[in-house]
């Protein structure tokens, strides 16, 4: 839950990235409490999967700020990087497993990269995970083998392999079935209890109110509104109200 | 890396032209040769990786290799046959398929092989791993996909190229030799005597050497294009077909400036 004199566990200020010369974002300022879901809503193209992966640098920042406790993100050299990205976890909307591994491969892939442990102890660590996930027995598969719904409950699983404090969840229910959906909520749920952070940029928003602390919308490249989800039932944000009942896109 | 964008290729975006977008690759291709050569002591440290590149990459292209050299040595026989015949000059055969086998067709021909057959695969893997963000997975996980899968497929090729091209130099002497046997009635010790006249050590060795450079270069570009693959299956299919054409533009080009190099040098 958030806290208005908690010290941002991630803070941004005055972030500008583009595509070319097509600027996505536009000062944006925004701060991520520990502990806290916060989501991401806003129109496609409004730049909320770019925001994540400005945050964990798949894409560059044309100007600004990124604070991840105290460290300034956009100076990061490459071996800086290798130990942020120990911290962050980032479940893709696609899952992006390694089609050449199996199941078992790769959970184990994060734990290879930045652990001593034995493969015996890597493999023991992927069936809890699996047994975790509610996917047991799989290990030996390969993605291309699996449905979409688990496969994206395997993408999230590795996203938690090294247990990282902050989570950057990136459309994890798009395109599941009710039960997959409810099972990934639970997880994330489950997460947030456990005192993991989470940003969650999604279009779902009975997701988005089961697991949210805080709403943000993201328009013309900035946070044009934001609320504590207890408001949003008696006071909403106007803006935020609109994008949640359809009008706008 | 997330970095502010580099001061000069922020003026190139603000150039906003062909001139700017052609400089943009360049400055991009050279960054990945220096994250290449960065890579390299990394990806050493794993053999096996760089032993299965190998494997698909080089091994599995031999037959090919083998094949197309044997043939161009038996058409050359054969074509130069025919036609010095008429001069009475036929003996020359086995010194001028020697001579090309070794010193251009056994190296170019192997390099276009490997290039349209290994070279359009990883263009086609890596486009295929970047639709469908494999590749920004790596990154996420604190892996370098430089380091994971440029590294390792670079040095595979450019260990595995002057292995080709000995196969390919044997095939293509084969080829010649059985043809002029059959058709042209020169005997096997003869050609053979000739073909080692003909030909220096030298000669074996700056064609091993330029195919191991030529093999590097391949591996980059291909790397290089898949990487830059853009979204959407249609995207795999042109980056493969620019990898392929653009590795093969490659090694013709770099071919004619070692063999005019060689001229001017007279070796």
């Amino acid at each position: 839950m958030v806290k208005a004199e908690t010290t941002p566990i991630l803070s941004i200020r005055h972030l500008e990235t583009r595509f070319g010369s097509h600027r996505i974002h536009l000062g944006l300022d925004l701060d991520v409490y520990r502990g806290e879901i916060l989501v991401l809503f806003g129109g496609s193209g409004s730049g909320k999967s770019t925001l994540l992966r400005a945050i964990i640098g798949l894409d560059p920042v044309a100007a600004g700020s990124i604070r991840l406790e105290n460290q300034e993100l956009t100076q990061l050299n490459a071996s800086g990087w290798r130990d942020i990205r120990r911290n962050i976890g980032y479940s893709f909307q696609s899952g992006a497993l390694f089609d050449s591994l199996t199941v078992a491969e790769n959970l184990e892939y994060p734990l290879q990269e930045f652990t001593s442990l034995s493969r015996e102890d890597r493999r023991k660590a992927a069936t809890a995970m699996l047994e975790r996930i509610a996917l047991p027995g799989i290990e030996n598969q390969y993605p291309a083998e699996l449905s979409g719904g688990m496969q994206k409950r395997v993408g999230m699983a590795r996203a938690l392999m090294l247990n990282p404090p902050l989570i950057l969840y990136d459309e994890p229910t798009a395109g599941l079935d009710p039960a997959n959906s409810k099972m990934i909520i639970a997880l994330m749920q489950d997460l947030k209890n456990k005192g993991t952070t989470g940003i969650l940029v999604t279009h779902d928003v009975p997701c988005a109110l089961a697991v949210g602390d805080r709403i943000a919308f993201l328009q013309s490249g900035k946070i044009a509104a934001l609320q504590n989800r207890q408001d949003l039932d008696d006071h909403p944000n106007e803006q935020i109200a609109a994008y949640m009942n359809g009008d706008v896109a | 890396m997330m970095r502010p964008l580099h001061s000069f290729h922020i003026f190139l975006l603000r150039l906003g032209s062909p001139l700017a977008d052609a400089g943009l690759v360049s400055f991009e291709f050279l960054t990945l040769v220096k994250d290449f050569l960065r890579c390299v002591p990394g990806a050493l440290r794993s053999p096996s990786v760089i032993l299965e590149r190998f494997h698909t990459l080089i091994i599995s292209a031999t037959v090919l290799v083998v094949i197309t050299s044997f043939a161009t040595g038996a058409g050359l026989a054969l074509q130069f046959g025919q036609g010095m015949s008429r001069f009475g000059g036929k003996l020359y055969v086995p010194n001028i398929v020697a001579f090309a086998i070794i010193r251009s067709l056994g190296p170019v021909f192997a390099c276009l092989m490997v290039a349209a057959r290994s070279g359009g695969g990883v263009a086609a893997e890596l486009g295929s791993m970047r639709v469908t963000q494999q590749i920004d997975a790596l990154k996420a996980m604190g892996a370098d996909p430089n380091e994971k899968l440029v590294a390792p497929i670079v040095i595979a090729l450019a260990l595995g190229m002057p292995f080709l091209t000995f196969l390919a130099d044997v095939a293509g002497i084969t080829g010649g030799l059985l043809v002029s046997m059959s058709s042209l009635g020169i005997a096997a010790p003869l050609y053979l005597q000739k073909t080692v006249d003909s030909v220096q050590f030298f000669d074996l060795l700056i064609s091993l050497t330029k195919t191991a450079v030529f093999g590097g270069i391949i591996g980059l570009i291909s790397c290089f294009i898949g990487m830059r693959s853009s979204t959407g299956t249609s995207g795999i299919g042109i980056a493969t077909t620019a990898a392929i054409v653009a590795a093969n533009i490659f090694v013709l080009v770099a071919d004619l400036l070692v063999t005019k190099i060689q001229w001017m040098l007279r070796w």
